[in-house]
């Protein structure tokens, strides 16, 4: 344990000279404006910059794209709460309770606490890497098909909370997610489905096209229907941070939702979108005020964003011990490694030590750096509310538009945007939630594959041979159980209707 | 009136904004076809034409993967030969069809280049695509390198040769763990089974390449087809690699002569270029001229060496040969295997 803070501390010593901290702070600024613009990708973000590292030393190269992953996690939370816009899949979660917030004049906080949550998120990640890269990646070597294919049903298991009260409603939306999983080459055996010849459809419907829509133009259309000229701004809106005090409130929920994320982000493919629906499940279960719980909980917004960005620390756990990427960003990364002829994985811990050891300190610099420009980059974005709403709609309806189109410069992708947009509002209208849609098609692919895997690598058997598999089915088994004894004791507690 | 003007509004911005974005493409149509008029009024011969916009060579892998490393390599080391500017682009997606729609979407003028790999052949075969227009409707100019395909396992795992795979193999059945289905890796392991007469093993389809290797460390298959270079860095060891001379980064693993399997020996991947079929002779004869310059660069051979990728130039005539056979060797095994219709053609 000496050793590895005496090799960190030589890490910071590698990196503290102003060329090392401007291209972390470089990074940063871009990794947070490319996550903050739908339909830029954090993996997008660092591979736009990767050119700039050919020229530097493979240290400076690889920190300042650390810089960006990082930015870019928390990035995609700023459109989220300012527009229910969220810039990454993972940032979905943040809009559920950040944009509640802001529409009820407190983007002020929302903004702060996504702010704080993140990089607090992220500190925790990079402290859960430096000290337990390995231990982590041995665990990630036992989860097979099945280990993945029961933390989708764990995953599941949120709808109970997500969906609340109206629990069939979420069953409903969450099963339409799951079913927009059946278009595209089935996973196995690269069958088409509901393809219809549609190359843009082989792949499926794409993620970032469905969240502009369901949550961004659903908002907008609901909004344009209900639009009401003489209706001023939000109620007095509250732009201020609030005070440090106040995260100190929160200090348990951001290091539980860290934890989570940097666990979850470990695990290839499961990655900071699962992380932030697990950490908000747990965040609602284990709060004194559920019932707030995407109405502008402050917890739902830490849970989403500290989750996600201790991914980041968790994505790297298999790049250093197993030469895997855990994420597509860590992807991208290990293509940078390969450009400067070094080789990711555990090698690098011997051959390169000085550059992995300020590999780990750039992460605390950037976060650092994440909080300053944080600071006074979002109290611009906080104003997003100034904006007359005849110019904020329409505003909002083309970034859509444009951001949809660019992730794989398609106009199918423009239509799935335009038609999720219109079935948000419908959603909207019917008070269906659009989070279970989002969990559907986050987890479908993943549970098909992973089902079909299983049975391929150990049959049925696995399902229930497997200690691992076998825990994590209990688990979301005494969550389900939970939620209908909680929710049965919680009406024989309230008071009969009658009496009100 | 302003719930009207609010609606005018916003389909005017989204209209006009995607407008800009296909009007992108058609904004470079126009720049390309004046440049393309240019290219063709100065191309009376074939080496006179220079490239007067960026040119962009399209990448149907994510930012990171081997196609994208190599075309960053190679517009990194193109710089010391030309002033040209190139922008790398990513767009992935089916197999590798929809940049290959895109590029052929774009005027044939040389300015967009699409970087492929026998990956593409292989997904368009298993997928029944028309090849006529996904691979003839492309001029490959530049076949730039072979990867080797090799048979990994764990590090720690009792077999050494191929001799103790195939032994292994005849013992029961056994799971192997590899990308996708009918992807370019599955189709390598099918003509390896069918040479070396192994039955009863299965191929698990994982979402990508580094997520089969994670599965091979894991213990959940015995084995891997990929290329010699990803055991790098990982606990993995290749135990018998398809090339004709053996690599110098392994010279104790053996190459498929070795154990009695010639023919196996020609299995690669071969990463290359193509542009729009209708593509000036002078921005094909320009291009391979850059091509010629980079690959015989010392850095980008010590670069490939060292990830033990064989690197070359096999222009149009050639590479479009090796394509043909990639086709025909396709369609023969997925038909074998009833994988495709059997009236399929290509």
């Amino acid at each position: 344990m000496a050793e590895i803070f005496q090799l960190t501390a030589g890490g910071f010593g590698e990196i503290l000279d102003v060329t090392s901290l401007l291209l972390i702070l470089i990074g940063v600024c871009v990794g947070i404006l490319g996550g903050a613009i739908p339909g830029i990708s954090p993996s997008m973000a660092v591979a736009l910059l990767l050119p700039m590292t050919y020229s530097m030393t493979p240290t400076q190269g690889i920190i300042m794209l650390m810089g960006i992953y990082i930015g870019a996690n928390y990035g995609g939370s700023i459109t989220a709460v300012a527009i229910n816009t969220p810039g990454t899949p993972s940032a979905a979660v943040t809009s559920f309770d950040g944009y509640p917030l802001a529409k009820a004049g407190r983007g002020g906080e929302a903004m702060g606490i996504s702010l704080w949550a993140s990089v607090f998120g992220g500190l925790i990640g990079a402290v859960i890497l430096m000290l337990c890269a390995v231990p982590l990646a041995r665990i990630a070597l036992k989860f097979w098909p099945s280990e993945y294919f029961a933390l989708c049903v764990l995953g599941l298991t949120t709808v109970a909370t997500l969906g609340g009260k109206e629990w069939q409603k979420s069953l409903v939306a969450v099963l339409f997610g799951l079913l927009l999983n059946m278009i595209g080459l089935d996973p196995v055996l690269g069958v088409k489905r509901f393809t219809f010849g549609i190359t843009a459809l082989y792949d499926g419907v794409a993620m970032v096209p469905v969240l502009i829509g369901l949550f961004a133009l659903g908002e907008v259309f609901a909004n344009l229907e209900s639009y009401n000229s003489s209706e001023k701004k939000f109620e007095k809106p509250v732009y201020k941070f609030p005070k440090i005090g106040y995260y100190w409130k929160l200090k348990w929920s951001i290091l539980r939702s860290g934890v989570v994320g940097c666990l979850i982000g470990v695990f290839p493919g499961a990655g900071g979108t699962i992380a932030s629906f697990l950490a908000y499940d747990v965040e609602k279960r284990m709060s004194k005020h559920p019932e707030e719980f995407g109405k502008g909980a402050p917890e739902g917004v830490v849970a989403a964003e500290a989750s996600n960005s201790g991914s980041v620390g968790g994505a790297m756990v298999p790049l250093l011990a197993l030469g895997i990427p855990g994420s597509s960003t860590a992807a991208v990364l290990i293509g940078a490694l390969m450009i400067h002829n070094l080789t990711p994985g555990p090698t690098l811990f011997t051959d390169e030590p000085d550059l992995v050891y300020a590999l780990f300190a750039s992460m605390f610099f950037a976060n650092a750096f994440m909080l300053l420009v944080g600071i006074f980059g979002s109290k611009l974005w906080v104003r997003v509310s100034d904006i007359p709403k005849t110019v904020l709609y329409p505003l909002i309806f083309a970034f859509s538009i444009l951001g949809s189109y660019s992730v794989k410069k398609s106009m199918a992708d423009v239509v799935v945007c335009l038609l999720f947009g219109v079935i948000g509002w419908i959603m909207k209208k019917y008070r269906y939630p659009a989070a279970p849609v989002v969990l559907g098609v986050v987890l479908g692919r993943l549970m098909e594959l992973n089902f079909s895997q299983a049975l391929m690598v150990g049959g049925a058997a696995s399902f229930y041979t497997r200690p691992l598999t076998v825990v994590l089915f209990a688990i979301s088994i005494a969550a389900v159980v939970y939620s209908i004894v909680s929710e049965k004791r919680a009406v024989g507690k309230r008071p009969p209707e009658t009496e009100e | 009136m302003k719930k009207a003007l609010a609606l005018l509004l916003s389909l005017t911005m989204a209209l006009s904004l995607t407008g800009c974005g296909s009007g992108g493409e058609g904004k470079t149509v126009e720049t390309s076809q004046a440049a393309g008029g240019e290219a063709a009024d100065t191309s009376g011969t074939d080496t006179d034409w220079e490239p007067s916009q960026p040119i962009t060579i399209m990448n149907y892998v994510k930012a990171g993967g081997g196609m994208d490393i190599a075309t960053r390599k190679f517009v990194e080391i193109a710089a010391k030969y030309t002033d040209a500017t190139f922008v790398v682009d990513n767009t992935p997606g089916a197999g590798g069809m929809t940049a290959m729609e895109y590029v052929l979407s774009q005027p044939a003028d040389g300015y967009t280049v699409f970087a492929g790999t026998v990956s593409n052949v292989a997904y368009l075969v298993a997928n029944e695509e028309d090849l006529e227009k996904y691979i003839w409707g492309f001029q490959w100019i530049d076949d730039i390198m072979a990867d080797p395909y090799s048979v990994m396992v764990p590090s720690g795992s009792d077999i050494n040769t191929l001799d103790d795979l195939l032994a292994e193999c005849k013992a029961g059945a056994t799971v192997w763990c590899g990308p996708s289905t009918g992807g370019a890796k599955h189709l390598a392991a099918l003509q390896l089974w069918g040479a070396l007469g192994i039955e009863n093993a299965t191929w698990v389809p994982f979402e990508s390449g580094p997520d089969a290797l994670l599965a091979v460390i894991g213990g959940q298959g015995i084995a891997s087809v990929g290329n010699p270079g990803d055991v790098e860095g990982k606990d993995l060891k290749n135990i018998v690699i398809a090339t004709g001379e053996k690599l110098e980064k392994y010279p104790d693993v053996t190459n498929f002569a070795d154990c009695g399997y010639p023919d196996l020996d020609e299995l690669n991947m071969w990463r290359g270029f193509a542009v729009k079929d209708g593509t000036p002779a002078g921005m094909v004869t320009w291009f391979q001229n850059l091509v010629d310059q980079v690959t015989a660069d010392e850095e980008w051979q010590k670069f490939f060496a060292d990830n033990s990728i064989v690197v070359f130039n096999k222009t149009t005539e050639e590479f479009e040969a090796i394509i043909r056979d990639n086709i025909t060797n396709y369609i023969d095994i997925l038909k074998s295997l009833e994988l495709i219709d059997a009236s399929y053609e290509g």
